[in-house]
């Protein structure tokens, strides 16, 4: 670790910034993500069970991973130790907020996915390295645009 | 150290860019990150408190970044050392405690390194992580500490880790102790408002400055005012069913430790008084749908996992009433009375102050409080997490229980957790032992 000061508190704040997206996406999926939940366990197919992802900030530098298991999310901060798929989001440190926001008020539907594809993954925005439907499967768990709430706004 | 900071025009740009208190540049950064992602993606009438409260600590956090970067003073105290007293002087205060635990609210596994930095260097592990976490911090150089304060209570885990810190780095950083006695009477009072005031101007003497008690009058008039509305929002509480929701416990823990005598703090409060007045008016809980169960949590919240309350909310339709720091047990005080009157009521008020009125004396105060509490707010159980490092009350569990049983009939249930380490006891863990304590007990 570099004993510049600066660069230690900026580390460490890029971490805290990752860490409370994870924390985040936890709390969102737990709270809202009920209605989708029944479709959990089609997604996360058996052989996919207990699998790793990791979400991979470009701009801060770091990363969080996510759990997937057929009954429930887990998000922690931090890289994962072998992770299935990557997915990085390639964009400005000021427009990660905006993308996470815009994907947890997706429609998970083919319209939500079809709007999430062109405008981020065909411009390589979101970039996914490994298995790309494991990849849309947990960017389709953050989409809880279904939920009455989110429909309402 | 001190000197060099008093002579701020001679190295100022080191000063400046010397990050003095990285832990709260993390804590901020992630208290920002968290406010957008509430504000911008979560429902317009959802999370309302943790909203208010991620606005409102903002600027608190904020103003101590600003003065450790303008090169004042760096004290950090135990949060039983009344954080008004501070307004008193050109100082950035830490609150040694609550930095960890908000950090293991905000980010998952936030400060679970530095508990583990901290016992690598031999620090015992069945002591408090909330000062642990920060002991970690500053074996890891993310602190420099000018000056300690701790009263002598409530417990000791504080008597062994000031000390510490004290000594930890080769600096010998003054560490300031007023005497709190055991007892709670009219003289006990006299004595501890004596030390405080000695306390005032040794920090006064370490630093160079003079206190302003007039500033410290203001900290206070807030602090007045915000008393008056947990009062009104306490009262509300006794509705059926409880429009406040659970997360206003640890929330409230939070923003009295980092913003005492501020308008954001009593800003906090509004807030929350008047959604529950709303909530009231239309007969609803802050989660909607039924309160099946409303329960007294005679310690501490889990901080460690904030969705925790949104969980106990919204599956399992229970209330949580009070944890150990929800409900004052002191009245506000004569702000225009001159310095003797002022300390003498802030004394009087850190004695009683929340966990320190319940741990630093005899347990009468725990059992009798709770009996009280569980009656007034018509509890129908009550959760006891019994926090690893807190000895003092591990003893009441039991006599707790038994009284709660016998004065009221409502069973307790005990959980061993640490309420800043998740690794100590998981949350699947604590949640599976709520669900079978209701399935148990209520069907």
């Amino acid at each position: 670790m570099s004993n510049n000061r600066s660069e230690r508190a900026l580390n460490l704040r890029n971490e805290a910034r990752a860490g409370v997206f994870a924390k985040f996406l936890d709390i969102m999926i737990a709270l809202y993500g009920k209605p989708d939940l029944h479709s959990l366990e089609r997604l996360i197919k058996e052989k996919h069970d207990g699998a790793e992802v990791e979400i991979y900030f470009t701009a801060l530098d770091k990363a969080i991973s996510i759990y997937l298991s057929r009954t429930k999310i887990i998000a922690r901060n931090g890289n994962s130790y072998k992770p299935v798929t990557k997915v990085i989001f390639n964009v400005p440190k000021e427009k990660l907020i905006p993308i996470l926001v815009e994907l947890v008020h997706t429609k998970d539907n083919l319209i939500g996915l079809a709007k999430f594809v062109l405008r981020y993954y065909l411009r390589r925005k979101v970039k996914v390295k490994g298995s790309l439907f494991i990849g849309i499967t947990v960017l389709r768990l953050m989409f809880l645009g279904k939920h009455p709430l989110f429909e309402k706004r | 150290m001190v000197v060099k900071i008093l002579k701020l025009e001679v190295n100022e740009r080191e000063i400046l860019n010397s990050h003095r208190i990285i832990p709260y540049e993390i804590l901020y950064e992630a208290v920002v990150t968290a406010e957008e992602l509430t504000v911008l993606g979560v429902p317009e009438n959802e999370l309302i408190v943790l909203k208010s409260f991620l606005r409102n600590i903002k600027p608190a956090l904020k103003r101590t970044i600003v003065k450790a970067q303008k090169g004042f003073p760096v004290i950090a105290h135990h949060f039983a050392y009344p954080g008004e007293i501070f307004n008193a002087f050109d100082v950035a205060d830490v609150v040694v405690e609550t930095v960890p635990y908000t950090l293991s609210a905000l980010v998952p596994a936030g400060p679970e390194k530095y508990y583990d930095i901290a016992e690598s260097f031999g620090h015992p592990h069945h002591s408090c992580s909330s000062q642990k976490g920060t002991i970690g911090m500053y074996i890891d150089d993310l602190y420099e500490f000018d000056a300690l304060a701790t009263p002598t209570a409530p417990c000791d885990n504080t008597f062994a880790n000031f000390p510490l810190m004290q000594h930890l780095k080769d600096d010998n950083v003054p560490l300031i102790t007023p005497d709190m006695p055991i007892y709670r009477d009219e003289r006990a009072y006299k004595y501890f408002a004596d030390e405080l005031m000695t306390s005032i101007y040794q920090i006064g003497e370490v630093f160079g400055q003079e206190p302003n008690f007039k500033k410290l009058a203001t900290a206070m008039e807030y602090t007045n005012r915000d008393l008056e509305l947990v009062a009104e929002i306490n009262e509300l509480k006794k509705v059926k069913p409880n429009p406040i929701e659970s997360m206003f416990c640890p929330l409230l823990t939070g923003i009295a430790a980092f913003a005492p005598g501020t308008p954001e703090k009593t800003q906090f409060f509004s807030d929350v008084l008047e959604v529950g007045k709303e909530r009231v008016k239309h007969g609803e809980r802050a989660a909607g749908g039924e309160e099946k169960i409303r329960v007294m949590w005679p310690y501490m919240a889990l901080f460690f996992d904030i969705g925790f309350c949104e969980w106990f909310d919204r599956e399992m339709g229970m209330t949580m009433l009070h944890d150990i720091f929800t409900y004052l047990f002191y009245d506000k005080i004569e702000t225009n009375k001159g310095p003797e009157k002022l300390v003498e009521g802030i004394a009087r008020q850190a004695m009683n102050y929340p966990m320190v009125r319940q741990s630093s004396t005899q347990m009468d105060f725990i059992l009798d409080d709770f009996v009280f509490l569980s009656k007034e707010f018509e509890a129908d159980c009550a959760i006891f997490t019994v926090h690893l490092a807190c000895k003092q009350v591990v003893s009441a569990v039991q006599l707790l229980r038994e009284a709660l049983r016998d004065e009221l009939g409502i069973p307790m249930l005990s959980i061993d957790v640490d309420a800043g380490d998740g690794r100590f006891t998981s949350i699947d863990t604590i949640k599976n032992k709520i669900t079978n304590f209701v399935e148990t007990l209520f069907g």
